[in-house]
């Protein structure tokens, strides 16, 4: 019984008594009160026998009216008095009877005295006198009695009273023991009921405290005590299944943290928690590479022997979405729960299940976010009803599976970038440097070139020296080519920027692609319709298309398939974000693929590097690919590469596309024959090699030149000149003043002049990324005869 | 379940039927007590006459403490030089109530006045005497024999010395009564013209204090007691029995005042009646202010009307019989223990 009802009862008990009590008393009270009253009655009967006395007495005296009226008065008063109800006992009412007697005889005694007076008038006779006394004897002898029989009446009453009283005092003892017995019970029942209960509690929770949360305090008190009690140990249950579930989970977390890759986790995570569960079995579901099916998992973890043919038969299956265990849970990204797998029409590997007796089964896909990582079965051999708090705690321990791996992944994205990052600086540092050198290199190529075509020149037919000197032309040559590989790697060569389809630079290559690959390899050219358009230079861009090529072949020395694929292709910021340098929009893909050799992770993260090279010696400059590099990056491209030993390689370019028609392919006739001039030149060139060897290519074709060591000088040329000049050639980079301020400077001084800048390789003065500034004009060092006599007509031509 | 949910109402309408009784209970006693108090209603116009002594003391007090207005009464006093007068006017109807002594309202009976005693308010035993001058050899009672004594014919005063001289054994015949009105009764002493006088106070102290040492003073020793009563018509009260219970009450508070608060109570009084305050100090301890109806006022008022009888002072012969004239269930209803006539 619940202690409030008990407190309830008691109370009602309490007032229950309380009220007879009360009621006792009340009863006590009005008896005490009547007999009270009896008592006063018999002091009033006492008093009036003594009034009809006085009266008697009265009339003894002067025998009148008022005496004989007012004895009668008296007389009916105690009369009245006599017949009252009050007293009812026997006894009692035997003594009114007799006092009633008493009372009428002293009536009949009075009329008598009343009679005898009258007959004798207010004559006095002795007879009558005598009359009168014994009358009078008799009066008294009767009133008397009556006194006695009031005292008696009074004497009765007042027993009853002290009865009464007796009575009323054993009643509040009663009462008092009946209240102390109460309170004893109550402190009692308090005792067992709530301090006992509350102090096994209160043990409980000194126990508990300590640690031990198996402890259970285990009334059985149906009470608000008990209540209190089964929900304490409810409570304590709850605590204790949460603390296994964060220690599985930290046990798990701790576990998969120290791994690498996802399958090693799952396998830790279906060992954990088959161990901590009891269940048999648990494997592992992952999606395929397109994402269409989930195939099996190398993970899988089995407490018993018996069971890999159904782990054998289970790698044969592959889910796609809602078929299956894996694939309901996939589509759900709920945990599923089946009873009975054999009995499931939706299990297909029921059969398998049924031979090795596999009965219960659940699901727990591994999320992040809303994309699936992976599906974790578990199994064992009876039939389980389902079990909401164990997929509760699985759940949590996937959820915090994906958090892992999600995680992982954060991590694997920021070194990736960290390493592209590493290696654009890197790239970016080498290119610094190539430059550089290809500067002076020029300059030297300049001078060689120039004079060994003069001097080839100025032999006679036959002449011996002119095969050396086709040599050394030849020799300056290559060097020039490496040099503007160089400049190309480094992005400083000047690009003639068209807008392109690449397309069609594939379709006007394709013949030579085909020769150049040979017959042992396949050449397949996937071109997207409606290709985009590029901004690029058409020459890099199919340098970069043949040095792909002829790199595929390479890999493919005993022939294989080479691809050339274009397509349309959106950058998104996603893909921005895990890729240094990429601007997201759209852009253009140019892949080249092959089955060839493949590349290791380490070669990978070279290829790009000038001069690094695995072909063998002298058959590949190391240059090739830096190019590429060079030429795609100056293009606002991207370039990347994937790779496996012996699975072949992609290139992927990613040029952004432009919405502009594309250009026609402009193509230079040349003629045969030296253009020749007689307008002033003047050549600003602080190398004073460079400068002679112009000054001397330009005045053998008949033109005027003067020269100038710097920007001063050839301003101070300018002032004294009274001709006009016609073509300023200058040198982009001269220390004191750049070939843009001279231009700027000489402008002052005198008009009508065009300029034709030249340099080794560009930087920002005359050309923004390598693209010129409107206007300008340009010839790349190392200066060739043939070069520079066309370009200077050409700009004098303009 | 729902056995719980039935127990727990079943307490609850215990619960609350216990807490109604109770408050039930304390409502049912507040309301029973506000009942017997009626204020608001409009007072009762009564006339009361007086006769101006001290004797009438509680109604002086009742007037001037304002207690008649407490009971709902609106009191005009009349003053009278006598109580005989006072009831006279009564008798003409000029007022109400009359405080008058027991010998008017046996007089009045006797002539066959339907009126009624209410109640007594005052009584003495030491309120009379016959005082004598010594030096006309008196010094005990039975020396008034043959000596000419003052009194007021047919007044308490002629029954007070008619009862004295019996006592004493001395015919009345063997005395000259002087008819004397109460004022002369000090100067005919004085004059010598009489050798005692049978008088009442005030003249009595008045010639005590003149003559000191040179006269004796002879009490009745229980034979007489005055009293002073209020009385009304008899139709009066059968009409008004509720007033005459609120005058009651409301003389039985002003007692209460005087009996515990003398000294004040002799100063409103003496103020009231003009009267000399440190005499009626000297008088106040034979003084008995009381409502009452008492036996013994019947033995008087009979004792009195054979006496008149006997001395021819009214033509009747036959003693009346004076329960008809004293009013019981007013002073039954106020106060009934101060009721001591046995009926």
């Amino acid at each position: 019984m619940k202690i409030r009802t008990r407190l309830q009862i008691i109370a009602i008990f309490s007032l229950a008594i309380a009220l007879v009590i009360g009621l006792v008393l009340f009863l006590t009270a009005q008896r005490v009160n009547k007999e009270i009253s009896g008592l006063k009655i018999a002091d009033e009967i006492a008093k009036g026998v003594f009034e009809l006395n006085i009266i008697t007495y009265e009339y003894l005296l002067h025998h009148e009216e008022r005496m004989q009226t007012q004895w009668q008065l008296r007389h009916d008063s105690l009369t009245k008095l006599l017949t009252g109800e009050e007293f009812k006992s026997p006894e009692r009412r035997l003594i009114l009877d007799r006092m009633h007697q008493n009372l009428e005889s002293l009536k009949a005694l009075f009329s008598q005295l009343v009679e005898n007076y009258k007959r004798r008038g207010r004559k006095e006779s002795a007879l009558s006198r005598e009359l009168e006394e014994r009358l009078a004897g008799q009066l008294l002898v009767k009133s008397q009695a009556m006194v006695s029989d009031a005292s008696q009446l009074a004497e009765a009453s007042r027993a009853e009273v002290a009865i009464a009283q007796q009575r009323s005092s054993l009643l509040v003892m009663v009462f008092v023991a009946i209240m102390a017995a109460i309170i004893a019970a109550v402190s009692f029942m308090f005792g067992r009921s709530v301090v006992k209960p509350i102090r096994k509690l209160h043990e409980g929770t000194e126990i508990i405290g300590a640690g031990n949360l198996d402890y259970r305090v285990g009334t059985t008190a149906k009470d608000e005590i008990g209540q209190l009690s089964r929900a304490f140990d409810e409570m304590i249950g709850k605590r204790k299944r949460a603390e296994e579930e964060v220690r599985l989970l930290q046990t798990i977390t701790f576990a998969i943290s120290e791994t690498g890759d996802v399958h090693s986790a799952l396998k830790i995570v279906l060992q954990k928690v088959c161990e901590a569960t009891g269940w048999i079995m648990g494997e592992a579901w992952v999606p395929n590479s397109d994402g269409t099916n989930l195939e099996c998992s190398p993970a899988w973890y089995s407490r018993v022997e018996g069971l890999e043919k159904f782990r054998k038969e289970s790698e044969k299956f592959t889910f796609p979405l809602g078929i299956g265990l894996p694939g309901r849970a996939w589509s759900s990204k709920k945990p599923v729960w089946v009873g009975n797998v054999t009995l499931d029409s939706n299990f297909p590997r029921a059969e398998i299940a049924k031979g090795v007796g596999l009965k219960t089964a659940m699901a727990i896909p591994v999320l992040i976010g809303d994309e699936i990582v992976a599906v974790m079965d578990f199994f064992v051999f009876e039939a389980r009803k389902e079990d909401e708090r164990l997929l509760e705690i699985i759940s949590s321990v996937a959820s915090q599976l994906g958090s892992l791996i999600q995680r992982k992944r954060a991590e694997q994205e920021v070194r990736v970038l960290e390493e592209q990052l590493r290696q654009s600086q890197k790239m970016e540092a080498i290119g610094r440097l190539a430059g550089g050198i290809a500067h002076d290199f020029n300059n030297l190529l300049t001078i060689i070139k120039g004079y060994s075509q003069l001097s080839f020149g100025e032999l006679k037919e036959g002449d011996p020296l002119r095969e050396n000197i086709e040599e050394i032309r030849k020799a300056a040559d290559r060097a020039a080519d490496l040099t503007r590989q160089l400049l190309a790697f480094s992005r400083r060569q000047v690009m003639e920027v068209q807008v392109l389809d690449l397309n069609t630079v594939l379709k006007n290559l394709d013949k030579m692609l085909r020769r150049m690959i040979g017959e042992d390899i396949e050449l397949t050219t996937l071109l997207f319709e409606d290709l985009g358009r590029v901004k690029a230079d058409p020459g890099q861009i199919e340098q970069v298309i043949m040095n792909l090529i002829v790199n595929a072949r390479d890999a493919m020395p005993r022939g294989g398939k080479l691809t050339i694929e274009t397509a349309n292709v959106e950058l998104d910021k996603e893909y921005a974000r895990t890729h240094v340098a990429v601007t997201p929009g759209p852009h253009v893909m140019l892949a080249v693929s092959d089955t060839g050799v493949g590349m290791t992770p380490e070669i990978k993260a070279k290829i790009f590097e000038p001069f690094f090279t695995t072909k063998e010696k002298g058959r590949g400059t190391g240059l090739g690919l830096s190019t590429v590099y060079g030429i795609v990056k100056q293009s606002g491209g991207n370039i990347w590469v994937y790779s496996e030993p012996g699975r072949g390689t992609t290139f992927k370019i990613y040029l952004p596309r432009v919405d502009e028609l594309a250009e026609e392919l402009r193509v230079k006739v040349e003629g045969p024959e030296l253009p020749r001039g007689s307008e002033t030149i003047l050549i600003v060139e602080d190398d004073e090699k460079v400068r002679k060897l112009a000054l001397k290519i330009l005045e053998k074709q008949g033109y005027e030149v003067l020269e100038a060591g710097g920007g001063n000088e050839a301003l101070e040329i300018c002032r004294g000149l009274e001709k006009p000049i016609h073509v300023v050639l200058a040198d982009v980079v001269m220390p004191g003043m750049d070939g843009r301020q001279f231009a700027e400077k000489l402008r002052e001084v005198c008009q009508g002049f065009k300029v034709l800048y030249m340099s080794g390789y560009t930087d920002n003065t005359i050309a923004h990324h390598g693209i010129l500034d409107e206007g300008l004009d340009f010839i790349q060092k190392p200066l060739s005869v043939d070069g520079l006599v066309r370009k200077v007509r050409e700009v004098l031509d303009k | 379940m729902s056995g719980e949910v039935k127990t727990k109402k079943l307490f609850q309408y215990t619960y609350l039927l216990l807490i109604g009784g109770v408050i039930a209970l304390l409502v049912g006693y507040f309301w029973l007590s506000q009942k017997q108090q009626r204020p608001g209603e409009p007072l009762e116009k009564v006339t009361l006459a007086e006769p101006t002594q001290p004797s009438a003391g509680p109604v002086y007090i009742a007037y001037i403490k304002g207690y008649f207005k407490d009971e709902g009464l609106d009191v005009t006093l009349q003053p009278h030089t006598s109580g005989k007068a006072a009831l006279n006017a009564v008798l003409e109807g000029k007022a109400d109530l009359a405080v008058v002594a027991e010998t008017p309202i046996m007089f009045a009976v006797m002539r066959g006045e339907k009126i009624y005693a209410i109640a007594t308010l005052f009584t003495s035993e030491k309120n009379m005497a016959i005082i004598a001058r010594k030096d006309r050899k008196i010094s005990l009672p039975a020396d008034l024999k043959g000596k000419r004594i003052g009194v007021s014919i047919g007044t308490n005063g002629e029954f007070f010395m008619d009862a004295l001289l019996v006592m004493h054994g001395i015919p009345v015949k063997e005395v000259k009564a002087v008819s004397l009105t109460p004022e002369e009764m000090f100067d005919s002493l004085v004059k010598g013209e009489v050798d005692a006088v049978s008088t009442w106070h005030p003249h009595l102290i008045r010639l005590q204090k003149k003559f000191g040492e040179r006269a004796i003073t002879f009490y009745g020793d229980g034979i007489y007691t005055w009293t002073f009563n209020v009385a009304v018509m008899q139709e009066f009260a059968h009409k008004n029995p509720e007033v005459i219970q609120r005058v009651l009450r409301t003389l039985i508070k002003a007692v209460e005042f005087i009996r515990e608060n003398p000294d004040e109570s002799r100063k409103i009084i003496a103020d009231y009646i003009r009267m000399d305050e440190s005499l009626l100090r000297e008088l106040w301890g034979i003084y008995n202010f009381g409502i009452t109806l008492e036996q013994s006022l019947l033995i008087n008022l009979e004792n009195q009307t054979r006496w008149a009888i006997k001395n021819k002072l009214t033509d009747k012969t036959k003693v009346p019989n004076y329960l008809n004239f004293i009013y019981l269930d007013g002073l039954k209803a106020v106060k009934p223990e101060a009721v001591t006539i046995i009926r």
